[in-house]
């Protein structure tokens, strides 16, 4: 049995191991994965994917988080990035973001949160030291930021 | 508090491994039903938790008296790396206790000999004490760790979630079995002081070098 | 001391069945040899030339080493032979990978970002509690398989899940790659350095356990992967850029240098299997629901202890009178087997008693274990020796 378990299991038994895994409705921790895409703002020559609030904890929701953006252009982003962002969508400003786009790979952006906000904290990042903290990466033509927050609302 | 949870956690097992045969003395006795002996146990516990109660209020006076000092975070962090190395050469060279004289509280034990306390109950209420006010590694960085948090309620809690991390080991101990399978559980207990060690030797270098320690 | 290793000629009961006769060992090989060329039937008509070389050439070093268990009825010393080739080739086409997509070994924050991170087993012991409790994986991967991530989570769990279920804990002597450099290295010396070792340290690996199951719950992050993990130093880890990576840094090559060539080239031990791996312990579990198994027939032992000189995970306990007998953490490796000159150390199918034919259960472990290498080991050394063919020409 175990024999024919052993043959059979890269032809038929990894895909249906695989089904069973789809089924569990597991997902990746979203400190990692960012989360899921809440809005999108359209600048014209650029769009930004404002994603839900991170709070990362092992029950329920943490009190501290972040929010991933993801500056996605239509051709390619300008040298300098300058946005005002409403984060939760109640009309004012929560955060002014800039970061700079230097040209080749090798060259590191830098990026800078001005809160508007209480429950924003400002930042400033230069390289990327975690996932959970200040981060901003150059993926392909996008630029991925995110910024730590509060708990939304709280002062 | 994850700190104290952690530090009850891995040095609760540590504990059981050396007072353990010593708790089984009275708590495992062949007349003893298991009612009795979870009964026992309670109280112990329960005296355990008054000893804790006095250790927190320790450490909250030496928290005061440290923090007037402005060396007083310098004067904690080494106290970090020597807990740290303490605590990993207790793990790997201290043997396990496999007779009442490894109990740091064994000094005291005249005091609750069946020939002075003759009701069980009492007896066991009075090792529980005991047993809280032992001094060894991993109850020296619960004192600097409830000390850092500078406030009496704060140092009461920290000791509270520390003894809640070390008493739930206490608490299938009716039922551990044969006397080899409790020294594999105990080596293991012992064991988990070697990272906690190393946590609070990492933890007092980055105090001292600069920057975050890990949960912090 | 007597040598390490005898031949099967040198017992005084020569183990029957295995390794008798040419023709039944061929025959076994031929079936070995099907199999290969039906696991590696898309590499060998697919491929560029450098896979179709890489594969060829897998299939042919599989099929010696086979033969070669077949014909001397040795198993361990053949099987060291493909686990260090595995333990050695994979770090080799990992980290050439790695130089040729990014010229750095460090942690690419983008692939973690898109998660493409490949998922490691070693991590699998931290899923655990986060996955009951919140339903997430604490890993910067992808649950099922993806175009630019083949080794996903639910890959991953599944590979484990099927070794586990042929192997029980012979994963950490038939699959494990990390294993094989440790192996590699505790192969050097003849003879140990350091003899004596404290048995107690076989259990220090399920305090790494508690340690790095309460560390991930706490951090919600791989605690293993973060910490401690020896094994970053030949496959990726993070720049060191702040204070804390440079302590990780230290830690992991630290301990690599210390427990994966130091210790076991002194010991001639699975030091870091036997004394860290968090996944040891789960390993040693499994071992109860694998229907194999290595046990002593009290009937042939004459308390030599040569099998427990030869067990490389301290898996050889003493009992009364001298008797030795085979524990949990025993990984298959058939060390101890082919070391015993009455054959009272054998495979053996749970619940069935010692028979005469003793070599059919170990016949069978083997071809469901080898098919398993062949697949799972196998693929990983044909990559391996592309990407090297691909570097070189």
């Amino acid at each position: 049995m175990t024999i024919l378990f052993a043959l059979a299991f890269p032809i038929k038994l990894l895909p249906i191991f695989l089904s069973v895994v789809k089924t569990l409705d597991l997902k990746i921790a979203p400190q990692f994965s960012g989360g899921e895409v809440d809005f999108v703002i359209d600048r014209g020559s650029h769009q930004i994917k404002v994603y839900h609030p991170v709070y990362p904890a092992l029950f329920g929701q943490g009190s501290k988080g972040f929010v991933q953006l993801v500056w996605q252009p239509r051709s390619a982003l300008p040298s300098q990035v300058q946005d005002s962002i409403d984060l939760n969508r109640d009309g004012t400003v929560d955060c002014e973001i800039s970061f700079s786009n230097p040209p080749g790979e090798a060259s590191a952006p830098v990026l800078t949160v001005n809160a508007k906000s209480l429950w924003v904290f400002p930042a400033h990042n230069s390289p990327t030291i975690s996932l959970e903290g200040v981060l901003i990466e150059r993926v392909g033509d996008a630029m991925f930021v995110r910024i730590p927050i509060r708990k939304m609302g709280s002062s | 508090m994850e700190t104290a949870l952690i530090l009850g956690l891995t040095s609760g097992g540590a504990c059981l491994a050396t007072c353990g045969p010593l708790v089984a003395a009275f708590l495992t006795a062949e007349q003893i039903s298991l009612k009795r002996s979870a009964a026992l146990l309670t109280v112990f516990l329960s005296g355990r938790l008054l000893g804790y109660i006095g250790w927190a209020v320790v450490s909250w006076l030496l928290g005061q008296a440290i923090f007037q000092n402005t060396a007083g975070m310098t004067i904690f962090a080494a106290a970090d790396l020597v807990l740290g190395g303490w605590l990993i050469y207790y793990g790997i060279y201290r043997p396990l206790g496999h007779s009442h004289e490894s109990c740091p509280a064994s000094i005291l034990k005249p005091l609750a000999s069946p020939a002075i306390i003759h009701h069980a109950f009492f007896r066991s209420g009075i090792w529980g004490i005991l047993s809280g006010l032992q001094v060894c590694p991993p109850f020296l960085a619960a004192v600097t760790g409830a000390a850092r948090t500078g406030s009496l309620g704060g140092s009461l809690l920290f000791f509270l979630v520390f003894y809640l991390g070390t008493g739930l080991w206490f608490i299938p101990f009716p039922f551990i079995g044969t006397l080899g399978r409790f020294r594999q559980v105990a080596q293991v207990a012992r064991f988990l002081t070697l990272p906690l060690g190393a946590y609070f030797i990492y933890s007092g270098f980055i105090s001292i070098a600069g920057g975050n320690s890990f949960y912090g | 001391m007597a040598e390490m290793f005898v031949t099967p000629k040198d017992r005084v009961e020569p183990l029957p069945g295995l390794g008798k006769n040419w023709g039944a060992s061929l025959l076994w090989t031929l079936l070995m040899v099907i199999c290969s060329l039906l696991l590696f039937s898309k590499g060998l008509s697919q491929g560029s030339p450098a896979q179709r070389v890489a594969a060829g050439a897998t299939i042919i070093f599989l099929t010696g080493i086979f033969l070669w268990m077949m014909r001397s009825g040795e198993t361990y010393r053949p099987r060291r032979v493909f686990y260090v080739a595995l333990g050695f080739l994979f770090p080799v086409g990992f980290i050439l990978e790695l130089i040729a997509q990014r010229a750095s070994m460090s942690i690419s924050w983008e692939q973690m970002l898109l998660g493409n991170t490949p998922f490691c087993y070693l991590a699998l012991p931290m899923m655990a509690l986060p996955a009951v409790l919140s339903k997430t994986i604490i890993f910067p991967g992808s649950i099922l398989p993806t175009p630019e991530n083949h080794h996903a989570f639910g890959t991953m769990l599944a590979l484990w899940f099927g070794a586990t279920l042929i192997l029980g804990r012979g994963w950490c002597s038939w699959g494990c790659f990390f294993g094989g450099i440790e192996e590699g290295f505790a192969s050097l010396r003849r003879k140990p350095l350091w003899a004596k070792i404290d048995r107690r340290w076989t259990l220090f690996p399920w305090a790494v356990l508690s340690v790095v199951v309460v560390g991930t719950a706490i951090s919600l992050a791989p605690f293993y992967c973060e910490w401690l993990c020896p094994f970053k130093t030949v496959t990726e880890f993070p720049a060191v850029t702040s204070l804390r990576t440079a302590v990780q840094f230290g830690i992991f090559t630290t301990l690599f240098a210390a427990i994966v060539v130091i210790l076991p080239l002194l010991t001639k031990k699975r030091t870091q299997c036997s004394f860290f791996c968090p996944l040891g312990p789960i390993q040693s579990l499994t071992n109860k629901i694998n229907i194999f198994e290595l046990k002593t027939d009290p009937d042939r032992c004459v308390s030599c202890g040569l099998c427990e000189k030869a067990c490389p995970f301290l898996a050889i306990d003493r009992g009364e009178g001298g008797l030795r007998q085979v524990n949990m953490y025993c990984s298959r490796c058939a060390a101890c087997a082919d070391v015993c000159p009455k054959g009272a150390v054998r495979f053996r199918i749970k619940g069935t008693p010692f028979t005469v034919n003793s070599s059919a259960p170990r016949m069978m472990f083997l071809l469901a274990t080898w098919i398993f290498a062949t697949m799972f080991g196998g693929s990983i050394i044909a990559n391996s020796v592309a990407k090297i063919l691909g570097h070189l020409f």
